[in-house]
């Protein structure tokens, strides 16, 4: 029985309360952390309203956490005996939660690289910044931490491992795809958080091609593939953290991330980046206001959570992987596809969140029965990828494999 | 005679008004600048001075810190500088302030845009009759020269209408004004003039008169491509816009619209802008608690219309499509000026569009001068003789065109 707590109220932290609520006879007493108490209260309350509560013996509840601060986590961590956390507050505060978990010896597990506000364009790999550089302190302790156990990045982390486990003598060319073919009827929307979503968007585009590193401008390489379900897709090349956990793990040649946009969305994005409203710098007013413009697009723009309701379609996330098997190249996409609704009937979220946050539940599930519970630092596709996929499907994301004709 | 002008507001078309006056000011004698920020208006004045354009060297041209939302210190400015007429052209919020200093201390009122209240937009018709018309017995009780919307448009437009009845018409049955930039500033996205002040223009509804009645449209709803003197073919939407508003009530015309060119690039960065909501004047709020307004936010990031002018290319196009009849025959004249953006530029540091909106007021204010528009009450320009103005500003860099068409060019459409 372990513990959990998790960090952040956000869309992925409500499916994520849910998910363990439906598996706290694994898990134990959970709370749910963040600087604002009543989004932690209305999650609480999604989860009884969906009946989500597996074991009513065991608590849930909420607690506010001011997480920029590492005393505050560590006492969280030790007032509610939490064995767990799962960190799916902003990617600006991983490191602090990091070193609470190192200090009070609890298994750490995220969803997303960590990021300093003020630096766009980190440099590569982006992990050896914030995580890897504490590699040593957590076999040290032998305390757990599972980085980036989201879909991307964590499934797709997986689906490489487990390529190359059942599927391939060897891996030479693993392309991530994701799209999003659902419809959540607003003119212009991003699916997470705005702040965060827009910075990965604009940024420059790191990918490891031919065992190096290479750049190039956001939206500037596209390409258009038959995706299962969500059928023909434009996909273009982005920067995005399991890039920079696989280059260096699967000993691969190519290893590239490509999302989905539509028209419409790269018109709206673009205008708005043109004309600086995307910055992060500050501008002064005639009234001599200091305001950061990408804060003021998020204020306008509709509350990511709130599209869920009304959200339809389906996501297809996936890795069309290229390499040999008994002599033959082989080409395979394996994939999941998840439906906007459906979520939305479980757990009050639309698929993006959804997606996103059934993974670290599912990696927490794997800590508390001793399967995951490495005792060190790792990425996704360093451990067996064999029982999260097993488990994944029991919890909602199934995943399928179509050979490719070469 | 009336002399010494005082200017207020230091934008764009301030900076037009300062040199036109200074090339006359042999007729208006010293001039004062005046804003609430002092150092814009020393930036014209020494602009002014580059291009040698201070015509009489004896007399002053100076500048005076005013907060004109402030009616007794405006008044008090008015008779420190010992000016007779008072040139407003800083934003239309000032503008009934402004016009009561001008009561108190009769002084004449000039002013090229219409009073705009900062929380309401695209106001119901007849917009002059919220504000301005308030004070038609006021100005007149006094004897006191008000002269509204006299810029371009309003303004020379309205002038136009005045003098199609004049010289060319008999009876009137549509007026559509046009008004087209066909330049290119090179920039990806900005306004030529404070965005502000321009988005309002078309964040609302377009107050439109046709056949008589006041007609509510979306914004951007109805779109032609009309072919231009000089410019070419050009898309221009239906626009709401001031001169309708006291045009409908001055000159017998059954429809009168007015229509601005956009092009396709700019609607679509319009229209991104105003779906988002960014284009909002009223405030949002920040998840960090900040309270702000978006359109302000907008205005800081675009580029200051007045950096625009240095690089501009390309003319400008406004003018008036009248039809109607004369000696029982159909006739339909296009009367309009063409205005250069780099000529604008070399003479007075200026682009086309706030040379056009610049010149006007100051050729009022010189017939306010000379007397032969001194007229003693509140007028829109329509109300006032073409003749001498069209004149003058012929003189001053603004030409008339005309190009008309009788019925022998519809004959082969039948009667209709």
């Amino acid at each position: 029985m372990k513990n959990v707590l998790i960090i952040g109220a956000g869309g992925v932290g409500a499916v994520v309360v849910h998910k363990c609520a439906q598996n706290n006879d694994v898990l134990g007493d959970i709370c749910i952390a963040s600087r604002t108490l009543e989004k932690c209260q209305a999650i609480i309350d999604s989860v009884h309203r969906k009946d989500n509560l597996k074991d009513k013996n065991k608590q849930l509840y909420a607690r506010q956490l001011d997480a920029g601060k590492r005393e505050n986590v560590v006492t969280a961590i030790q007032e509610t005996a939490s064995d767990i956390v799962i960190n799916v507050g902003t990617a600006f505060v991983n490191e602090v939660i990091m070193d609470a978990c190192l200090e009070a010896g609890a298994a750490y597990v995220d969803t997303a690289v960590a990021e300093d506000i003020s630096v766009i364009n980190a440099p590569y790999p982006w992990y050896a910044e914030f995580e890897w550089k504490r590699k040593p302190l957590f076999a040290e302790k032998g305390v757990t931490a599972i980085l980036g156990a989201g879909f991307d990045p964590g499934v797709v982390n997986a689906y490489c491992a487990y390529a190359l486990k059942h599927e391939f003598d060897k891996i030479n060319v693993i392309d991530i795809m994701d799209v999003n073919a659902g419809d959540h009827g607003k003119y212009f929307s991003t699916n997470f958080d705005p702040e965060i979503n827009l910075r990965e968007i604009l940024e420059d585009v790191g990918y490891w091609e031919d065992r190096q590193w290479k750049e190039c401008g956001h939206h500037e390489i596209s390409r258009s593939y038959p995706f299962p379900v969500a059928g023909d897709q434009k996909v273009y090349l982005m920067g995005h953290d399991e890039v920079h956990s696989l280059s260096i793990n699967m000993d691969v040649d190519t290893v590239r991330f490509w999302m989905g946009f539509g028209d419409h969305y790269l018109n709206c994005f673009q205008v708005l980046e043109n004309i600086g409203l995307l910055s992060h710098e500050p501008v002064t007013t005639a009234e001599g206001q200091q305001v950061i413009p990408l804060k003021v697009v998020k204020a306008c723009l509709p509350d990511p959570s709130s599209l869920a309701a009304g959200y339809t379609g389906k996501t297809c996330i996936g890795n069309l992987i290229k390499g040999e098997k008994d002599g033959q190249e082989k080409t395979i996409f394996i994939y999941n596809i998840c439906d906007h609704q459906e979520c939305y009937n479980e757990v009050e979220s639309q698929a993006i969140s959804y997606t996103a946050g059934v993974p670290p539940v599912a990696a927490a599930i794997l800590v508390a029965e001793g399967v995951w519970d490495v005792k060190k630092m790792v990425n996704v596709e360093e451990l067996d990828a064999d029982p999260f996929l097993d488990l994944l499907k029991t919890m909602g994301l199934p995943t399928s494999i179509r050979i490719e004709e070469c | 005679m009336k002399n010494n002008i005082l200017i207020l507001g230091a934008g764009g078309v301030a900076n037009v008004v300062a040199h036109k006056c200074a090339q006359h000011n042999d007729i208006l004698g010293n001039i004062c600048l005046a804003s609430r920020t002092l150092c814009k208006c020393d930036a014209i004045i020494d602009s002014v001075e580059r291009k040698n354009n201070l015509k009489d060297s004896s007399k002053a041209l100076y500048s005076r810190q005013i907060d004109a939302l402030d009616i007794d210190a405006t008044a008090q400015l008015i008779e420190d500088t010992h000016s007779d007429i008072v040139i407003n052209v800083g934003s239309p919020f000032i503008n009934m302030s402004v016009l009561q200093a001008c009561l108190k201390t009769g002084a004449a009122y000039i002013d090229t845009a219409i009073h705009e209240d900062p929380d309401k937009i695209c106001e119901n018709p007849p917009w002059y009759a919220n504000y301005e018309w308030k004070y038609l017995d006021a100005c007149k009780e006094k004897g006191l020269t008000a002269i509204l919307g006299a810029g371009f448009d309003p303004g020379v437009v309205n002038a136009y209408c005045a003098y199609a009845v004049k010289h060319y018409f008999d009876t009137i049955d549509s007026i559509d004004i046009m008004d087209v930039n066909a330049g290119d500033h090179g920039k990806y996205f900005a306004t030529n003039f404070d965005p502000e002040i321009n988005f309002r223009e078309f964040t609302g509804q377009v107050w439109t008169w046709i056949e008589g009645k006041w007609v509510s449209k979306a914004v951007h709803s109805e779109k032609q491509n009309y072919t231009f003197p000089v410019v070419g073919e050009q898309t221009i939407y239906l626009t709401g816009h001031d001169e309708l508003h006291s045009l409908s009530k001055n000159i017998k015309a059954d429809t009168i619209r007015f229509w601005m060119g956009f092009g396709d690039h700019y609607i679509n960065c319009f229209n991104v802008l105003k779906n988002i909501g960014l284009l909002s004047e009223q405030p949002v709020t920040t998840a960090e608690g900040l309270e702000v307004v978006p359109l302000k936010v907008v205005k800081a990031c675009l580029p200051d219309p007045a950096s625009l002018a240095e690089n501009y290319t390309g003319k400008t196009c406004i003018g008036n499509l009248v039809k109607g009849k004369k000696n029982g025959e159909e006739k339909e004249i296009f009367i309009y000026n063409t205005c250069d953006h780099k000529a604008c530029y070399e003479e007075v540091e200026s682009q086309a569009i706030s040379y056009t909106a610049g010149v006007p007021a100051a050729a009022a204010a010189i017939l306010i001068a000379n007397e032969s528009w001194d007229v003693k009450h509140m007028v829109n320009v329509e109300e006032l003789d073409p003749d001498p103005f069209i004149e003058l500003l012929d003189k001053m860099g603004l030409s008339t065109e005309i190009t008309q068409s009788g019925s022998g060019k519809r004959e082969g459409k039948g009667e209709n």
